[in-house]
């Protein structure tokens, strides 16, 4: 207790202390290049000020849910097909791996060419940098499962699908959801890069709309919303990772 | 004894080919044949590589022939039947993400026993195997040891006349092994069971068994198979259990030189 107090602590100063240096060189800038804190903040706690704002922070959630959900559901389903497939695995899995190389991005201008500008290309974006970690840790651990953990259960009468599920599945069960975090993490970076390279509704919009009218306090506030946003996102990560518990 | 008692068990002409990889099937084992009785404790030994491993997978039916057959009762064998055989390996096989009791409750579970019920048989044999006041721990929270007791108590829970045992005790110290050996004796002696031992102890062996089947190098055959009539309690460093020992020894060197050479 008294140890994360301390830690506690310690992170609170970091945090004063960037926000003092952050005050201190502002004070020595144009406004256009940097917003100081003193008039950040106070926009920041204004309720007021989110009246626009809002609207685009439910639709940047709602394409977060959507390609998380999507790439979650499909990425467990081939996962758990490839994984237990040997001549499927062995023939798709080098091609994912390949195609979990290729930097994303390349795929955005098609994807906005085929499905708009709106919230359709940001959720497709999402959705191919969140699917690949998914589909591959589950491959990985269902895959690489021990033998004699299969054997026993076999012996002890299990049918396939019982040792699926009551084998398979919870011994690959910490791989999966470290994928699973991981993957949640690169669908909030998808949807904010998606909507910040060209896009109509969504908090990256605002974010790259702000910059490029240099309206500095705005892009801060917007930033720090993305900040917290992804700080949440993480912690969420590492609840659904300890799901997997005492399984290794 | 010896005479009177029936067969439960019989192998016959078991052959096993295995795909080598390079186009050349391998043998693993070759024509083995041997019968087993009821309430007999009976030892495979043998150099590592022999097949031992891969005749106990026949002997459970884990694993198909190529030709020849298992016999249990007089029935043939071609899948697991866990009303007839349990199963121990030498990973534990345990399952990390259940407590000690709900290890031993699986195969129960499997074969649709009541939770009470079951409750009631896992407390029972976790008592047996000397694991009192561990039902709630995780297996990585236990010793070498004490993970191989639960497995034992995890196979003893379905209750079936034979216990096949896959180098059980093989990744343990020599002291662990001793003892849990000495364990072994006193639990077969209190359930009757008929067990097939896979071992590559010399001492374990001696010590341990009935009857002890000496296999050849690759491809796996019964080269002798020898009566050990020691009376029981045994004393491990008996002048008794030393000569079986060697005998064995004696049998099984020049094998496991040519496995090592790689003949």
């Amino acid at each position: 207790m008294r140890f994360k107090f301390k830690v506690l602590i310690f992170q609170f100063f970091i945090l004063f202390l960037i926000i003092l240096v952050w005050e201190l060189t502002s004070a020595n800038v144009s406004i256009i290049f940097l917003a100081p804190p003193t008039q950040v903040f106070p926009l920041l706690f204004n309720i007021w000020y989110y009246a626009d704002i809002l609207p685009h922070i439910s639709i940047t959630g709602f394409e977060i849910l959507v390609s998380f959900g999507l790439a979650t559901s499909t990425g467990l389903s081939v996962g758990f097909m490839l994984g237990t497939w040997k001549l499927l695995r062995t023939t798709y899995e080098p091609l994912l791996a390949a195609l979990y190389a290729v930097p994303s991005v390349v795929w955005y201008p098609l994807l906005l060419l085929f499905l708009g500008l709106d919230v359709a290309s940001k959720i497709a974006f999402a959705y191919i940098l969140s699917f690949f970690p998914i589909v591959l840790s589950t491959i990985q651990g269902v895959s690489q499962v021990d033998v004699v953990l299969v054997k026993a259960a076999y012996s002890m009468g299990a049918s396939k699908l019982t040792t699926f599920y009551k084998v398979i599945i919870p011994a690959a069960l910490p791989i999966i959801l470290s994928g699973i975090s991981t993957g949640l993490a690169l669908c909030v970076t998808g949807v904010i890069v998606g909507e910040m390279l060209g896009g109509i509704r969504g908090l990256g919009v605002l974010i790259a709309s702000a910059a490029t009218r240099f309206e500095t306090a705005r892009y801060f506030v917007l930033t720090i919303l993305v900040i917290i946003i992804a700080f949440a996102v993480n912690y969420c990560g590492k609840i659904i990772e300890r799901l997997g518990g005492r399984g290794a | 004894m010896e005479v009177m008692s029936k067969t439960l068990i019989e192998v016959r002409n078991l052959t096993k080919l295995y795909n080598g990889g390079l186009g050349k099937p391998i043998t693993a084992l070759q024509d083995v044949n041997f019968s087993v009785a009821k309430e007999e404790f009976f030892t495979i030994i043998g150099p590592s590589g022999c097949g031992k491993s891969t005749l106990l997978n026949l002997i459970a039916g884990l694993d198909k022939p190529s030709s020849g057959e298992v016999l249990v009762n007089g029935v043939k064998i071609n899948k697991p039947n866990p009303q007839l055989m349990a199963i121990m390996f030498q990973e534990h096989a345990l399952y990390n993400w259940r407590t000690v009791l709900r290890n031993v409750e699986f195969g129960l579970e499997i074969r649709g026993v009541s939770k009470a019920e079951r409750r009631t048989k896992a407390l029972h044999y976790i008592r047996l195997v000397g694991l009192q006041g561990f039902e709630d721990k995780y297996p990585n929270q236990l010793s070498g040891g004490m993970k191989q007791r639960a497995a034992l108590a995890r196979a003893l829970s379905l209750e079936t006349d034979i216990l096949l045992m896959d180098e059980p005790f093989g990744a343990l110290d020599e002291q662990t092994r001793l003892l849990l050996g000495l364990e072994l004796t006193r639990i077969w002696q209190e359930t009757k069971k008929t067990i097939i031992f896979v071992t590559h102890s010399l001492s374990e062996a001696a010590f341990l068994s009935d009857r002890i089947l000496v296999m050849s190098a690759r491809p796996g055959r019964v080269k002798r198979i020898y009566n050990v009539d020691i009376r029981r309690p045994r004393d491990p460093n008996s002048d008794e259990v030393n000569h079986i020992k060697a005998l064995i020894w004696n049998e099984i060197k020049d094998e496991a030189l040519s496995m090592m050479k790689g003949g």
